[in-house]
């Protein structure tokens, strides 16, 4: 379900079409707008492939039969089926991702029938909103929805294969309630958003990624720092793009989405960047894992985050990299928490400069699966005599090609964080700027003379 | 909703102008690419006045750069058109590139190295567009179809960026091109720099083995030649020039037997392509410097006038003398496969 891609707007399009004839001859649409809805999402959930649509409905069937189930059982008896049913929606998730990892690294006997095992896209995503939506039936006593409304919770196409990752107190109403009549003011919203979410895709995040050299060989810390720096772009224009397609596509309907971004790269301390990158899965974690664990009132409260961030990194990708990546992340949230005890007050540019850098290094941890690629690295970065800004000029003199988009994007990319920084500080929102008809036309422009043309894949759809 | 909707059908309107303006008008890569072909144009232009038949060369750079039309005429009475552009276009797209210059009675010699079935790239799409417009649909074997139509108006950032950094920096040419290379008035491109001349001639790798071209590659070829005899025309196929060592020969050797065995006539060059002579070649393994278009043009001269090709018998003597019998083996060794696959760690010297 690559909003990038035109077969996905053919098949939407085509959907609604036909949405669009039955309304007229059947007029009352009431009972059957659920289901039509489901049906479209399930087929462009399918145009995937087969077995991604099976997996979807194994993983949610499965947990609306136990919550169904369940109602029946007090809490203990809730307690003791949640935790059966929890690893039976993992189950799919860990094949598919992580049982290669599994064998080759934790008890090193490689079944290599796994190695290279397509992940159906999504499941990494609706497993969470599934097990989120098993938690809040049966332990918050939610009553159960019926199978429809369920299904479209789970299925609701803007969002299942890339998040956001809703909860059904915020969703689950909404989709009860769904006309599929567009309405004119509905539309006007959601479009901006969906421009908006394809120029950061196409426009930013895909030129990004043909600038991007992966396997930096060179001397030059400095460039390596303008990887760095074109990664953490990449992933971020990448990932807010969909995102932002998804809000805007659910708008359409009068769907309201959760932001999954908010500007994070214009945060000034470690803490709230992490408020304002992913929301909606670090909301998951710290409502499902963090605050379980006993959260800030236990005095493992920072073992409490270590542990959450090492397994949103574990949750990123199966590879070790990824779990240092996520430790790494909670380390620096905690030495931020021990900084702010102190009571400094660091200048918000300085914060800004800090937290920026600071991930633009973590970042590292992320792309970086080779355990070589990544010592080679880090030894460039602690060698004084590798920050040599003739090297660097050389090597910027050098680009070519693909390479030149590195200086043409970045600071494109520069401009559009201060576009959004603008955005918070005049509108209190962070993409307001970007939505009058002005910028929407000039984003629109850029999608024309700028698409990378590539077919860059979703970043997350490999997560 | 209006207002918006306005807005945006400006954007897509003033959008789609500003990409066939820069695309087909300022793109540093295309309009360097253009002149040459503008150039073999003139020179075709001159050659017809005499009547006499012509050899068209297509393919990519290498032939650009290694085939020099003034040489064979001045040493051959060779009448040549250099019609070959940039690789990476997709093989429909270099023989399309030399259809214009066809003519009853005309030979078209092309490289070895190009798949003929190959759709066109975005780049070859967009240039053949500039030369010869709606009737590569028409005429060509292009599709008119949404995703032709779509690579043909989308935009090109690397293009847009090496004109925004590039273009205002004093002595720094946008396409590398317009400074390493001078197009001849006969069209041949000489590449000025010699980056790579102190570079050793690339070996064999152990892995690599003996191969028979693709069906699919010479599925191509057929229908390349199809359409020349259409034209009434001929096909003839040549080597390109590589800096690699002479053991490397029987490569090109049994690759060419598969096709001498289908009925195509490759040029007759002792050299097979490879020479390890660093002198030879100018920025890349595969164009020739002056040297090396003299030398490489002497040769192909003697093959076109004499009409020198590979036969088959004296391709497998070549292999035998040299240890191989005709299916790819080893003599005295029956490995598996019948179509090559052998390796050639023991042909290393």
């Amino acid at each position: 379900m690559d909003f990038s891609e035109i077969n996905f707007w053919v098949v939407l399009i085509s959907g609604l079409f036909i949405i669009r004839i039955i309304r007229m001859l059947l007029r009352d649409l009431r009972g059957l707008q659920k289901i039509l809805l489901l049906l479209l999402s399930l087929i462009l959930l399918g145009m995937a492939s087969w077995e991604t649509l099976l997996m979807f409905l194994f993983v949610s069937l499965s947990a609306y039969g136990g919550c169904r189930h369940g109602m029946h059982l007090n809490i203990r008896g809730r307690k003791w089926l949640l935790a059966c049913m929890i690893p039976v929606i993992l189950s799919p998730l860990f094949f598919y991702k992580y049982a290669y990892f599994f064998s080759a690294h934790v008890i090193s006997v490689p079944w290599d029938c796994m190695r290279d095992l397509l992940i159906p896209i999504g499941i990494s995503f609706y497993s969470f909103q599934v097990i989120g939506f098993c938690v809040d039936t049966l332990m918050r006593r939610e009553p159960l929805p019926s199978l429809i409304n369920y299904l479209n919770f789970c299925s609701f196409f803007p969002q299942i294969v890339a998040g956001p990752i809703e909860r059904r107190k915020d969703l689950l109403p909404q989709l009860s309630s769904v006309s599929l009549a567009l309405q004119t003011r509905n539309l006007n919203i959601g479009i901006r958003y969906i421009i908006l979410g394809l120029f950061f895709k196409m426009v930013m995040a895909d030129n990004l990624a043909c600038a991007f050299v992966p396997n930096y060989q060179g001397q030059c810390a400095w460039m390596l720092w303008v990887q760095n720096l074109i990664f953490a772009f990449r992933i971020y224009f990448d990932f807010a793009g969909y995102s932002l397609s998804a809000y805007g596509l659910a708008r359409c309907w009068g769907i309201t989405l959760r932001f999954n971004f908010l500007s994070p790269y214009t945060a000034t301390n470690i803490r709230e960047f992490w408020r304002r990158w992913h929301t909606s899965l670090m909301q998951w974690f710290r409502d499902y894992i963090y605050l379980p664990l006993g959260g800030s009132r236990t005095k493992f409260r920072m073992l409490n985050i270590l542990t959450v961030f090492a397994i949103s990194g574990l949750w990123h990708g199966a590879g070790w990299n990824f779990v240092l990546w996520g430790a790494l992340c909670g380390i620096s949230v905690v030495l931020y928490r021990v900084f702010q005890r102190t009571g400094i007050s660091l200048p918000p540019f300085l914060g800004w400069v800090l937290t920026f850098s600071l991930m633009l290094f973590m970042w590292m941890f992320f792309y970086d699966s080779h355990a070589e690629n990544l010592s080679r690295h880090l030894q460039l970065l602690i060698q004084p005599g590798a920050y040599s800004l003739a090297a660097l000029v050389r090597d910027l003199k050098g680009l070519h090609g693909q390479g030149l988009l590195a200086l043409l994007f970045v600071p494109l990319s520069f401009l559009m964080l201060y576009i959004e920084h603008l955005s918070w500080k005049r509108k209190g929102r962070p993409y307001a700027l970007f939505l009058s008809v002005p910028a929407c036309s000039v984003l629109v422009f850029a999608l024309i003379t700028l698409e990378a043309n590539r077919g860059v894949m979703f970043i997350y759809f490999a997560f | 909703m209006k207002r918006l909707l306005f807005g945006l059908a400006l954007a897509v309107i003033f959008g789609c102008l500003f990409n066939v303006l820069f695309l087909y008008r300022f793109a540093p890569s295309r309009c360097f690419w253009r002149r040459c072909a503008e150039v073999s144009d003139r020179w075709a232009e001159q050659l017809r006045t005499s009547q006499q038949p012509c050899y068209i060369f297509i393919g990519g750079s290498e032939t650009r750069t290694a085939i020099d039309p003034a040489y064979l005429k001045d040493h051959f009475s060779l009448s040549t058109i250099n019609a070959a552009e940039h690789a990476d276009m997709g093989g429909i797209c270099h023989y399309l590139l030399g259809e214009p210059y066809m003519r009853r009675g005309d030979t078209v010699v092309a490289t070895c190295a190009y798949d003929f079935n190959k759709p066109p790239t975005i780049s070859g799409l967009r240039f053949v567009w500039t030369r010869m417009g709606y009737k590569m649909f028409r005429e060509g074997n292009v599709d008119l179809n949404y995703k032709n139509l779509h690579r043909l108006l989308s935009g090109e950032p690397v293009a847009l960026a090496a004109l925004l950094i590039k273009g205002p920096l004093p002595n720094e040419p946008i396409e590398r091109y317009d400074r390493d290379a001078v197009i001849h008035p006969s069209g041949w491109m000489e590449v000025l720099t010699r980056e790579e001349q102190e570079r050793p001639a690339i070996r064999i790798l152990p892995q690599e083995t003996l191969q028979a071209p693709a069906e699919s590659f010479v599925a191509g070829l057929c229908n390349a030649e199809r359409q020349c005899r259409a034209r009434g025309c001929r096909l003839l196929l040549r080597l390109q020039v590589e800096q690699r060592e002479e053991n490397a020969r029987v490569i090109k050797a049994f690759y060419i037997l598969h096709l001498t065995r289908r009925g195509f006539r490759i040029l007759k060059e002792e050299a097979l392509g490879c020479d390890s002579d660093a002198a030879t070649y100018a920025d890349t393994l595969n164009h020739l410097s002056a040297a090396g278009v003299r030398k490489h043009n002497a040769a192909l001269g003697r093959a076109l006038a004499q009409e020198l090709f590979w036969t088959e018998e004296e391709l497998i003597t070549f292999l035998r003398e040299r240890g191989w019998d005709d299916q790819g083996h080893r003599a005295g060794q029956k490995q598996n496969g019948g179509n090559g696959g052998s390796d050639l760690r023991h042909a290393l010297p």
